[in-house]
């Protein structure tokens, strides 16, 4: 016999019969047996959340076809959850401070148990290389290396001492709670969002018209059905609408599709054809004019020349997905993260005053201490508004389009996948030959034909060579990222902290102190947690991340990064930017990075972006409430936009934040929002801003400036 | 959308692999060993096929033997995680073990196999550089006769494997090793610059010195990611053969494989960029053969040890 129509699984030790052998196992597990668990997330095999044990070993169930697993042991989290043995490691994760999503949790616990299995008392290392098969969109890698370290540390205690193992404290991960992908409630629609596929750009045109006779589909809707009205019962918000009509960076959500399934609602979304037309670029530094801000915006500002008001309605971070429901004027929303506080501030503060009750549930990951996430996702908002216009519940997918997903998922899949911190291999993308400058050239081979030692050792070279070989642009986090691992590692074999050896591989003292200062404050890049709010302490930092995807990379090959840091007093009484340092990166291609080095001295932006009076922040953590507090971000220019800077230069002038972008505006914001807040104890809603000081390196300075 | 793609198409269990090939001559019908490739991309291979033929009651697709003298056999069920911790594969064909340890994530090493993997002929997939360096060949069963095919004549040079209806793959092999040789591969995660870039660029090489250790005697060099299909970059072999294991023959090495590339796959600026990271990427590699060949290791022990533990140490 062996045409099979059906075939037998073994599911956490009952036999489930009568599986389709081509059905995945994931689907098995979440339509079939109702096994909420097992989390679909990217439906790829790049993120782990479909992790399951087959025959004690993780595999992923969302490449798993059932005719392969029959015959074979199948465990999921649900079995976990009710097994004594495994409490103490699930209560391990339940009990962390992580305030996350919880979609990828269920798959990281089960990598963990087979570790555990294995190895009762893993190293850290080993906790990394098991875990790296797993992509947390929330960036709580660290809080789960120490999870299973604690889980680790309490089993072997827990043997010795022959307690018996308490029940584990969170229902999640049993499949218990409702997680946003688990709800049914009746009619409930399924919402996917079109990303723009580019940045700096205009929508010229949406058509939307073969999507809306796509099958399933309920609606399309673009930023015209956002911005009406009779919605918001207001007039609009001085933004515009939750849905771009100016993009400003990839993966900023231009259409929702609306259907009756996620898979025809993703389908509906290919159908849809956007025209972008390059934003006019002599409109670009006064874009951000906020011409129409809402009249209480401007009640604080100190200078009215030098003021923006911004209204926080955009976010920027992976979406965890929202669920929501209208009757009459009662909402009911459940969010992968709890509304934050600039969805409320959106929704709440303006949007929907009409709003009688409104019935929040957070299905995430909740920590300890109940505080609430600080993920970042417009999702909410977009549900509740196409709820609202659709009179249907609906649900925005998590992770289904969302806001910076991929590349977030690419810098976090290049921190995976470099578990050894293999860091040389990425090295290379650095090339000696094309170093913008040279400081160590003696003068005699000046005069000769330049010969460019043969490049040795990558690594080696980026610790001992002048740092203009760090070149980060919008492209190349991932890059950053792993240099900095490089660093490290060498940084281990040579036994020394990663900063101390570097330094110590530097002559130049006024080089070393810059090296200490740009590490000091970009210690992000070897700290995943530095991305993003990931406990309370990290909270306060307003941390916007922006990427631009690989598709801007291909629009815009001049392309410009630009890195804006920015340093919040909060004094409350007078909100004001510190200090600002703007930093101009070269683009994708080496050329353009080493004229633009050329012209503007900033060659190697890591290094160059602590140039600030003030003195740094040595642990955010430790900062007090009235502290500084310290806000980054990056987007990317197009060539007409430096232009533009290099011929007005920014140093003393008008500078708007949203004449960059958006992005670094809303990042911005969200540092003094932060910082009001912690002070005060008040949301707010809409922030007076006054930059004090932009410091800015024009040609003709840098020309003259120190070579760093 | 989810009950329209609910069942793919038949899903045959052949017990013997001439019934597998029987079934595989037909068309629409693809082979599953793993089924990570088939089952990851569904929705494009319910399109594409309509019988799924699944390896796994096949008795003998299994083996994973290494042995230092008789050389490298892998069947094809065997799975990459399998062959990663395969000691005598980390020992003797250092390469692979390399390229195993760094392949995609834990949970698909568990499932994944090395030959549907190299049988994919997707230009990501890396299993085949550091196999094609090794000088790896496949065991093709067609129905009646099992027939050896040189991995590097396995590939269209559109990259797809050069198999017929009715082929089944049973292994994928290598000779042993030379005494003193050495084998290394690495690989370049990379941003893509154009669509359809390939974001993963591969080397791998062998290199056997004479006895004192500083001659190379014999080498091959194998670039993945930069073409369709992973290619031998015989130039570079060439160069080395004859040449004392030194840093400069490994740079002059890397020099004449990035030339190679310029020529084999024409210019332009995404050529100019990959050649860039083959000349370094090449020389690191056979610096690295180089001194895992140079590494103090007796053969004969090797033997002795494998005999003791039969081979199948799955310890670090």
């Amino acid at each position: 016999m062996t045409m099979q129509d059906s075939v037998d699984l073994d599911i956490n030790g009952k036999r489930v019969p009568d599986c389709a052998p081509t059905s995945l196992i994931v689907d098995i597990l979440r339509n079939d047996l109702r096994l909420l668990g097992t989390k679909k997330s990217c439906e790829t095999g790049a993120c782990g959340a479909c992790t399951i044990l087959i025959d004690g070993l993780p595999a992923l169930s969302c490449k798993l076809f059932a005719g392969s697993a029959s015959g074979r042991s199948l465990t999921t989290i649900e079995a976990l959850a009710s097994d004594p043995e495994s409490a103490r490691l699930i209560e391990a994760f339940t009990s962390s401070d992580f305030p996350g999503c919880g979609d990828c949790l269920s798959g990281v616990i089960i990598s963990a148990k087979a570790l555990l299995e294995a190895d009762p008392a893993p190293s850290v290392f080993e906790i990394k290389l098991a875990l790296s098969g797993h992509l947390c969109r929330c960036v709580g890698h660290e809080f789960f290396i120490e999870a299973v370290s604690k889980a680790a540390n309490s089993i072997k205690a827990d043997s010795a001492s022959r307690e018996t193992a308490p029940q584990p404290a969170g229902l999640l991960p049993s499949g218990k709670t409702t997680a946003i992908q688990d709800v049914l409630w009746p009619g409930l629609l399924e919402a996917a969002v079109l990303g723009s596929r580019f940045a700096g750009t205009t929508i010229a045109g949406i058509d939307t018209r073969r999507a809306k006779l796509a099958p399933g589909v309920v609606a399309i809707l673009t930023a015209e059905d956002f911005a009406t009205d009779a919605i918001f019962k207001l007039r609009p918000p001085s933004h515009g609408s939750l849905l771009a009509t100016t993009v400003s960076y990839v993966g900023e959500p231009v259409a929702i599709a609306v259907a009756d399934t996620l898979e025809h609602a993703k389908h509906a979304l290919s159908l849809i054809e956007v025209e972008y037309a390059a934003a006019p670029a002599p409109e670009w530094p006064r874009k951000a004019g906020f011409a129409d801000a809402p009249d209480q915006a401007c009640a604080r500002s100190h200078d009215p020349s030098n003021a923006v008001s911004c209204r926080v309605a955009r976010a920027f971070l992976p979406s965890g997905g929202a669920v929501a429901s209208w009757q009459g004027n009662r909402l009911s929303l459940l969010t992968a993260a709890a509304p934050n506080r600039y969805e409320h501030a959106a929704l709440f503060g303006s949007f929907l005053p009409g709003l009688d009750e409104l019935q929040t549930e957070w299905s995430g990951f909740a920590p300890a201490n109940g505080a609430p996430s600080d993920i970042r996702s417009n999702d909410a908002a977009l549900a509740v508004v196409s709820s609202l216009l659709l009179d249907r519940p609906v649900r925005v997918h998590p992770h289904a389009g969302g806001l910076g997903f991929r590349p977030a998922q690419r810098l976090i899949s290049t921190a995976r996948t470099y578990p050894h911190g293999q860091l040389e291999n990425v090295a290379v993308e650095v090339d000696a030959d094309l170093r913008p400058t040279a400081p160590s050239t003696s003068p005699s081979e000046t005069n000769g034909a330049p010969q460019p030692e043969p490049q040795r050792n990558v690594t080696h070279e980026l610790l001992t060579e002048t740092p203009a070989t760090v070149l980060i642009d919008h492209s190349s986090e991932e890059v950053a990222f792993c240099i900095q691992q490089s660093l490290d590692m060498a940084a281990r074999e040579h036994q020394q902290d990663p900063l101390t050896f570097r330094l110590s591989q530097v002559k130049d003292p006024t080089t070393a102190k810059t090296i200490a200062d740009a590490a000091k404050a970009f210690g992000w890049h070897s700290k995943w947690r530095g991305w993003t709010h990931t406990s309370n302490e990290r909270r306060r930092r307003g941390v916007g991340l922006a990427f631009a995807g690989e598709e801007a990379v291909d629009a815009a090959r001049n392309a410009i990064a630009v890195f804006v840091e920015v340093q919040v007093d909060t004094d409350i009484g007078t909100i004001s930017l510190g200090d600002c340092t703007v930093l101009v990166m070269t683009g994708t291609d080496l050329e353009s990075r080493v004229r633009l080095a050329a012209q503007t001295g900033i060659s190697h932006g890591v290094e160059t972006a602590l140039i600030r009076e003030a003195a740094p922040v040595d642990d955010l953590n430790e900062a007090p409430a009235t502290g500084h507090y310290i806000s980054r971000s990056m987007t990317t220019l197009d060539a007409p936009q430096v232009e533009y800077i290099f011929a007005n230069g920014i140093a003393g002038a008008e500078f708007s934040f949203k004449s960059v972008s958006d992005r670094v505006a809303a990042a911005v914001v969200g540092a003094l929002a932060n910082a009001v807040r912690d002070a005060t104890g008040l949301l707010p809603t809409t922030l007076p801003m006054t930059v004090d000081r932009v410091r800015w390196s024009s040609p003709g300075e840098a020309a003259t400036g120190q070579s760093l | 959308m989810q009950d329209e793609v609910g069942v793919l198409g038949q899903w045959l269990q052949p017990r013997t692999l001439a019934d597998a090939s029987k079934f595989a001559a037909q068309d629409g019908t693809v082979l599953i060993a793993g089924g990570c490739e088939l089952a990851g991309r569904r929705d494009q291979s319910a399109s594409r096929f309509d019988t799924f033929v699944n390896l796994r009651n096949i008795a003998g697709l299994r083996p994973l033997d290494a042995h230092p003298k008789k050389g490298l056999r892998i069947g094809a069920l065997t799975t990459v995680g399998e062959v990663s911790n395969h000691l005598w594969v980390a020992k003797r064909w250092a390469a692979l073990h390399e390229a195993t340890e760094q392949f995609s994530s834990p949970q698909a090493r568990n499932t994944a196999t090395i030959v549907g993997n190299v049988c994919a002929g997707h230009p990501c997939y890396d299993m085949a550089t550091a196999l094609l360096a090794l000088r790896a060949n496949l065991q093709i069963f067609n129905g009646t006769a099992v027939s050896t095919v040189e991995l590097s004549a396995f590939y269209h040079g559109s990259g797809r494997p050069k198999l017929v209806p009715g082929d089944v793959v049973t292994s994928i092999g290598a000779p042993p090793p030379e005494p003193d040789a050495g084998s290394a591969f690495r690989k370049v995660r990379l941003m893509r610059r154009q669509p359809h870039d390939i974001p993963i660029f591969s080397a791998a090489a062998y290199i056997a010195l004479d006895p004192k250790g500083t001659t190379i005697m014999d080498a091959t060099v194998a670039l993945g990611g930069c073409a369709p299909a992973p290619q031998l970059v015989v130039d570079a072999a060439i160069h080395l053969v004859g040449m004392p294991a030194i840093p400069e023959t490994f740079e002059q090495a890397g020099q004449v494989a990035a030339a190679s590339l310029a020529a084999s796959i024409g210019t332009g600026a995404l050529v100019d960029y990959k050649r860039r990271l083959a000349r370094p990427l090449v020389r690191d590699v056979i610096e690295q053969a180089v001194s895992r060949a140079r590494s103090k290791h007796d053969p004969f022990e090797d033997a002795s040890d494998l005999l003791r533990d039969g081979g199948n140490d799955n310890a670090r």
